[in-house]
């Protein structure tokens, strides 16, 4: 994906859009086109945190055993802040799959997210994702 | 680009809005955050699109002394006028209901420079969640 033109906001709705679309496709190298080699991920389910690439794309492995391709991963509200060179995403997400509370649940489940980015050689990278449901007990 | 001070100033605030925290002094932590602030919280409701001082004062209503409210590892990552940074809180204290709270979660702060201040815009808080069917929130992690 090219990010040569548009505001940097374009820029960045467009990468979040690419990698959410990646995410519902299982397309894994699509899904870490854009991701720092040193991107902190904090997901829904454990370990509490995931340093590096290498940990960040384990995250997906187990995904995959609970999503399947047709099922959602929607962006249901997205607000993006953006700086010259830093910048940040708020999304409210759906993924409608087995993920959480075990059995399928109609129309899945909603989750929040927030990415942190980076401007790095003019182009925008994913630092940072935060992935959580609220804590129900 | 950002100025050296920049980090200084915001890791400043997020000292500011931890301290305020602890000591259970609302005004201080609400002084810290934008008017707009959006904030997606430990518990339930999915997200808040405001300061809720109510919430807050009737969660420090639930502690009997001071909230003990650390971050470990806190990483900013600061441009000229948006920032972001995350890191990990432990949280302890005793409760009123006579329980010893000890607990870690991850935290994700945005921050955003307005009229050349550095303010809270948006607050991430979570624990993970177990995928074991129970529904059960990860309180029990530790880093």
């Amino acid at each position: 994906m090219t990010q040569q033109s548009g505001t940097a906001e374009n820029q960045i709705r467009a990468l979040i859009e690419a990698w959410a679309d990646a995410v519902r496709r299982h397309d894994l190298p699509a899904i870490l086109a854009h991701h720092e080699h040193d991107i902190v991920m904090f997901d829904v389910p454990p370990p509490f945190q995931s340093c590096g690439l290498d940990a960040y794309k384990k995250t997906w492995d187990l995904f995959f055993q609970y999503h399947e391709p047709s099922q959602a991963f929607d962006i249901e509200e997205l607000a993006i802040t953006a700086g010259e060179d830093v910048a940040f995403a708020v999304l409210v997400m759906r993924c409608g799959s087995a993920t959480v509370s075990g059995p399928p649940t109609e129309g899945g489940f909603p989750f929040r997210l927030t990415i942190g980015l980076s401007k790095v050689d003019g182009q925008w990278r994913i630092a940072h994702e935060h992935h959580s449901v609220p804590a129900m007990d | 680009m950002p100025q050296q001070s920049d980090e200084a100033e915001i890791r400043a605030v997020i000292h500011a809005w931890t301290q305020g925290i602890a000591a259970k002094n609302t005004a201080m932590v609400v002084a810290q955050l934008a008017s707009e602030v959006v904030q997606f919280d430990l518990a339930p409701p999915l997200r808040v699109n405001d300061a809720d001082l109510e919430g807050l004062e009737s969660w420090f209503a639930t502690w009997r002394d001071a909230i003990g409210y650390e971050f470990s590892d806190l990483s900013v990552t600061a441009g000229a006028d948006v920032a972001f940074c995350h890191g990990l809180i432990r949280l302890t204290g005793g409760r009123t209901d006579g329980l010893e709270s000890d607990m870690w979660f991850r935290s994700t702060l945005c921050l955003r420079k307005v009229e050349g201040v550095w303010k809270i815009a948006h607050l991430h808080q979570s624990v993970p969640m177990y995928m074991d069917g129970s529904l059960r929130a990860a309180v029990d992690l530790k880093p």
